[in-house]
This record gives C-alpha cells, structure tokens and sequence, in this order.
C-alpha cells in the first residue's frame, strides 16, 4: 500500500555515477544526457552496474530507462568490452534527503526502507513527486522503486547519528565507530586490490587491508590502483 | 583541458592552496608544500602535476628539487624549466589510465614510499 495522492505528478528520478547524485529531468533519458550532466570524460563510456562482469556498457547514442537501474559507474572507453548477455538484476539506488543506498530489491517493506536508512520511527517519509502536495508513506506500506526513488524526511522523531567521510572525493554517511578497511572499500565502491590512503592534514597513510580504523566523522580517503612501475 | 570541479576539490583536500596552471595547451597543477612519504627528504616540497600524458608517460609529478626517499628512484629529469620555474622528476608509469587527479598524486608518491 502506497499512500501517495500528488495526482499526475511525476516522481523526482535520479541516476547515481561513481556514487554521485545525478537529478535526471525525466525516467528515460538520453545517456548523451547523463554524461553531460555527470561532466563524463570523451575517453569514458558509462556502464549500469548489475554487480557482473557483463555489466552492460551503454552505447553514447543510446537512451536509458532509469527504472531499468538507476546504478552507474564509468570505465575508460579503451577496457570497455563489448556488450554481453547480463543476467544478472541491475543495481537499485533510492535517496533520502540527497543520502543513498543501493538495493537489489525492488520492493521493499517501509520498515526495511526506515532501517536501511537508519531513519528512526516517528519520522515522516515522502515520496518526492514534482508536486506540492507530498504526502507522508504510511508505517506498513510497501516501498517501490517503480513508483520513484527519491524521498525526503521531516519530522523531529529521526535523530540520524551517522557521520560523513570522503572516498575518492565522494562524501558517504556511516555509522561512527570501529569500521574495517575492507568495509571501507566497500562503502566507496573501492575495488579490494586496491591501496586505501588516508588523508590526516595533507600527510598521506597508507591503510593496511586488514586494518581497523575508529570513524569520527570527517575522515578523508584516497584509493590508487597500486598499478605504477619505474620505466 | 578543463578537469570536473569533484576532482579539482578532491585534490585541494589533499594539497591546501592547490593552483591550476597553464602552458600552452597543457594544464598543470601547483602542489605547494606537498607532504611526502615518511622516510623522504625533505619532507615537503612544491610540486607539479602534469595530469595528462608527457613524455611517455600518463601522468607525470615534478618536484621543486630532488627528493631522497626509501626506495631509490631514477630521478632522469633533473632541470627541466615548466610554467617559469625548474623542476625534477623520476621515471614512473602509473599502467592506467581514467586516474582521478589525486589518484595520480597518490600512486606517483607511493613510489617514494
């Protein structure tokens, strides 16, 4: 049950690049589109993330359905393979209040959603639709990405005690306390061969992978490839 | 050459007082007082990185003088004059391309490491 009443209003859409917020003008857009407005490099095609090796490489002309995946990445044009069969689900990001999660689900329960975003109970959620007259999900009702990704709070009921830190010069929200390496990784989309830098007032350590770090809030990382040779 | 303002930020993070610079077509970014790798002597020098492929390489880091460190580098650029001042350089290949700018400042200083 969605208890949603902005008439013809169309739901807010978005597309997430390199874990970054890309406000879409409309649900099926032109990726000439998404690419000007991500300020994608020539050299880079763009990819929708199915969390495959067949993750599929979305030709420059072509036009894309957000509600097919609204998950993105960009890979240099030159690695970029050409297209395969994918199985696999593409990757779903909803957004509340400009904060993302992904999902594999489509549907989600609204206590699920709550919880995923570390929203407390007493918190009014909205469905965010091109329209003055949001009206607040209801506890017990079913969260579709179908039916728009985009939602915003308000309500003092939600005291949300994540933190900010940076990866890749990409802010994320996590919960502050003892966070792994590895986790880190995986928060800033980081592949797990990759060296983890962190940056403490413009002096750069080096991260070991199996480390553990106590988040604050406010912690800056840099990845590398670890790929550099002398010549 | 224009670089998304996200990497531009993301570099300033990391080097304070960061200044694009351009000669010719090239542009370049000043790295005043860039902290080194511990073990290296001194410990910060200005630098200059030259974001897109120079000589050979992808990327390439200038340093204001040369710079002793743990692992011994082939420092072959030792005068060489860019954006009115003299820098040096050691040979290194970062094998990738599609780096964010502070990536290419990470992966040429943990050669010194």
């Amino acid at each position: 049950m969605t208890t949603q009443s902005s008439l013809n209003a169309a739901p807010r859409r978005f597309a997430l690049i390199n874990d970054r917020i890309i406000t879409a003008p409309k649900q099926v857009v032109p990726v000439s589109v998404l690419r000007a407005l991500a300020s994608i490099a020539a050299d880079q095609v763009l990819v929708r993330d199915h969390g495959s090796p067949n993750d599929v490489v979305l030709d420059d002309r072509a036009t894309v359905d957000l509600n097919d995946g609204n998950v993105f990445y960009t890979r240099a044009r030159c690695e970029a393979t050409p297209p395969a069969a994918c199985g696999s689900p593409a990757k779903l990001a909803f957004a509340v209040d400009d904060t993302f999660e992904l999902s594999t689900a489509a549907e989600l329960p609204f206590e699920a959603f709550m919880a995923l975003f570390g929203l407390e109970a007493g918190k009014q959620l909205f469905r965010d639709f091109e329209s003055p007259n949001d009206q607040p999900m209801a506890a017990g009702s079913v969260i579709r990405f179908h039916d728009g990704p985009v939602f915003y709070t308000r309500g003092d009921g939600h005291v949300d005690k994540r933190v900010k830190i940076t990866i890749d010069g990409v802010k994320h929200k996590v919960a502050p306390g003892k966070t792994s390496v590895a986790d880190i990784k995986k928060i800033g989309n980081v592949p797990l061969a990759d060296e983890l830098i962190q940056n403490i007032g413009g002096k750069l350590t080096p991260l070991a992978d199996d480390a553990t770090l106590c988040i604050a809030g406010g912690e800056e990382f840099v990845s590398h490839p670890r790929c550099g040779a002398s010549s | 050459m224009s670089f998304p303002p996200d990497q531009i930020a993301e570099l300033q993070a990391l080097v304070p007082g960061v200044m694009a610079c351009q000669e010719g077509v090239v542009t370049y970014f000043l790295l005043p007082g860039l902290q080194l790798p511990a073990g290296c002597t001194p410990s910060k020098v200005d630098a200059l990185l030259c974001p897109t492929p120079r000589d050979g390489y992808e990327s390439r880091l200038f340093f204001s003088q040369l710079v002793t460190s743990t692992s011994a580098r082939n420092w072959h650029v030792t005068n060489t004059r860019i954006v009115d001042r003299q820098w040096c350089a050691f040979s290194w290949k970062t094998n990738k391309t599609g780096l964010r700018l502070a990536q290419m400042v990470v992966e040429h200083l943990c050669a010194l490491k």
